[in-house]
Parts: C-alpha cells; sequence; structure tokens
C-alpha cells in the first residue's frame, strides 16, 4: 500500500527520486503552487518523515487532503 | 448452442479466468493511463466498452466528474470527444456523451443509480446511497467489482442520434435512463485530430479533478459492438441476442476465459498495461506506475 507526503516546490530537486512513485512530469501541485505530492512505498516512511518532518499519509489521509480547499481545484468540465 | 422452437438456448458463458490475477489500481490523487497519440472511436460506429471497477473513493459527498474512459484532443474538447464518468455533481449517476464536434453536437445519457427502475440492479435505493466503498447497498460481485458495458450505437453524419443510441449493462442488466440534461445532438465529422484516450481522468487535460479512485480489471474494447459480428465470430456465438452477449461477457460474476483473438481488445492488467494477445491494441501509458493489486475482479 502506497503512502504520500507533501513537499515543498522549491525543494523539488532535494528529494531522492529513485524512490518515489510519482512521475515528475505529471505531479499534482496545491492550489497556490507551493507544494507537490508524491507516493512512496512503506520502506522508505522514514526517509521523507525525517526529510519533511511530518508524519506521511495514507491513501485516505491523502484523498481528504486532496478535497481541501489547498489542493482541489474547481472542475472545468460541467 | 441449442435451439428449440426457435428459442436460443445460451450457455450462461465461459469459465472464470484462472490467469486472472491482479487488477490496476487508480489512487484517485495522482493515477492514469493514457495512450497518446491514438486513433479516434468514430461517431458513426457501433463500439463497446467493457470493463469491471470497484470504487475505492470512501466519499459519499464528492462533487466532481470521476473519468473510467475517455477520449479527447488535448487541450480541445470539442471533437470526437467521449466521457464515460461517474458524475457525482448531478449526484448518482453514470454518464455517457460522445460529442461528434462541440457541445453543440453532443450525445448525453445518464443512469442514476437509485431511480426505481434501477434499484434492484444497482443496490442503491436513494441519492444518499453512493457507489463508494464501504457502501454494502452497492450490487457487486464477490470481489466487490461491478461490471459495467457501454454499448454505443452510432449513428450516420447528418443525422440527429438517438434516445436509444447507448445502452448501459450493470452486472449484465439493462439500466434505464433518466437525470439531465440529455442531449440529441446532430452527428457531423469534425475532420482530422490527433487523439489521445485515458483511463481514470480526463484526456482532454489530464486533470487532477477528475481522477476516479478505483481499480479496474479485464477492459474489453469491441470496434463495431455487437452489430458488426466480430466478438461473435471470435467466440463461437451465432444467433445471439445482445442480451445474451451481455451475459456472456459478464459471465454470472467473473471475467470469463476468452479466445485470445485478435478481431477486438482487451486489457487484463497482469501486471502490464498491454492488450492480451501482446501488440493487438497499443499499450497503456501509466502516470506514476501505480502497484498492481490482487484483488481482482
Amino acid at each position: 500500500m502506497r503512502l504520500y507526503t507533501t513537499i515543498k516546490t522549491k525543494e523539488i530537486d532535494l528529494i531522492n527520486w529513485d524512490i518515489v512513485r510519482s512521475n515528475r512530469e505529471f505531479l499534482r501541485y496545491s492550489v497556490n503552487g507551493t507544494r507537490f505530492l508524491i507516493a512512496l512505498e512503506p520502506e522508505h516512511k522514514n526517509y521523507f518523515e525525517s526529510f519533511n518532518g511530518m508524519p506521511v499519509m495514507s491513501h485516505a489521509e491523502a484523498l481528504q487532503l486532496m478535497l481541501t480547499p489547498e489542493w482541489f481545484i474547481q472542475d472545468t468540465e460541467s | 448452442m441449442i435451439t428449440v422452437f426457435g428459442r436460443n438456448y445460451a450457455p450462461i458463458g465461459p469459465v472464470c479466468d484462472p490467469n486472472n490475477l491482479y487488477a490496476a489500481t487508480f489512487d484517485g490523487i495522482q493515477d492514469f493511463l493514457q495512450i497518446y497519440p491514438a486513433g479516434s472511436v468514430l461517431p458513426t460506429t457501433d463500439y463497446i466498452w467493457s470493463f469491471w471497477v470497484k470504487r475505492t473513493d470512501t466519499n459519499a459527498n464528492d462533487t466532481a466528474l470521476r473519468w473510467f474512459w475517455g477520449q479527447s484532443v488535448p487541450i480541445n474538447n470539442g471533437p470526437n470527444f467521449i466521457r464515460m464518468i461517474m458524475n457525482s455533481v448531478a449526484t448518482n449517476t453514470l454518464e455517457f456523451e460522445f460529442r461528434s464536434n462541440t457541445a453543440a453536437h453532443s450525445i448525453k445519457r445518464q443512469w442514476v443509480l437509485h431511480d426505481a427502475a434501477n434499484q434492484a440492479i444497482t443496490g442503491s435505493t436513494s441519492s444518499a446511497s453512493r457507489w463508494v466503498l464501504g457502501n454494502s447497498a452497492i450490487n457487486v460481485n464477490t470481489n466487490g467489482y461491478v461490471h459495467l458495458l457501454f454499448h454505443y450505437k452510432g449513428a450516420t453524419y447528418g443525422s440527429p442520434s438517438g434516445a436509444t443510441d447507448c445502452d448501459l449493462y450493470w452486472n449484465g442488466q439493462l439500466m434505464t435512463q433518466g437525470g439531465s440534461p440529455v442531449t440529441s445532438g446532430v452527428v457531423t465529422n469534425p475532420g482530422v485530430f490527433s487523439y489521445r484516450l485515458a483511463v481514470g481522468t480526463n484526456p482532454f487535460n489530464l486533470s487532477t479533478t477528475n481522477m476516479q479512485a478505483m481499480y479496474m480489471d479485464s477492459f474489453l474494447l469491441v470496434p463495431g459492438g455487437f452489430s458488426g459480428g466480430q466478438f461473435q465470430l471470435a467466440e463461437g456465438l451465432t444467433g445471439y441476442t445482445d442480451q445474451q452477449l451481455v451475459d456472456f461477457i459478464y459471465n454470472s460474476g467473473c471475467p470469463g476465459v476468452l479466445s485470445g483473438s485478435t478481431r477486438y481488445g482487451r486489457y487484463d492488467f497482469e501486471q502490464n498495461y498491454d492488450s492480451t494477445p501482446f501488440g493487438n491494441y497499443t499499450s497503456w501509458t501509466s502516470a506514476h506506475t501505480p502497484p498492481f493489486t490482487t484483488n481482482h475482479a
């Protein structure tokens, strides 16, 4: 089961992309663009918690975060 | 097949595929599949999309459009734009739309899960009973999957589409249309474009808002639909009605062993995004290499 965390956009080149389960070309950014979300395997949890200083998220927690105003982008379709 | 007094006694279907061990996962956050560039499904041609879906979204208050499959020109959702979605804006509604050339030439059909005529089929008996993970009222198979089959019936250029131009079967049962808006635009030829196909998001813009949290398994594509006869030829099914063919594909609730024919398209998602047989159809490209799940259909 994948875990998730958010990274500051200005730190995009500081993380080890070899252990990230997200493609840099299709990253999901917050509405104001200051953070992006990545998926990771549980064995790399400590690396990212140390990097960020905050706990990683479960799938359910990440889905909830994506519904907040900071992350949810209004649909262009109707 | 045995025919007695003109009635076809069709077998229920093939045995459950013993090689179906995995399904593709989509987290509803960042995952999708795409093929680009791709050829276009045309509005003048019958077509069938059949797939098994386990929605893993737990949000019963979702208000977004969530894509199962779509076709669009990137950043141009006018020509031959197709969407098959969970329309949570309309509440508990499945939707099919085919815009042959902008919204002015749109064919849109909807099926409300909790409409009286659909309640026995879907299990949903109210607008609050959504198709989300954890809602035990929804009718799913033993592994938590619903089988959806969209049957689009093309119209000639210059003709208005008809109300029966797209049928939806839920677990092999024909759903009754409802909801709004419903459109029946005149089918037109938009010209030549380069298309993108996508699973799990809107191929128009790969929008994160439209990403679907789901497991998907055994995706079947039948160009020409049932009227084209290619599926029947491949599987040796003669004289079957549309409902009998749907029953064959639904197979009493599990993906069946099929012939491996190249007459139609199949993606089994057995830890890859290739077609079966390999190379018959273009392989999907995954955005984030999500893991596959052994919770298959």
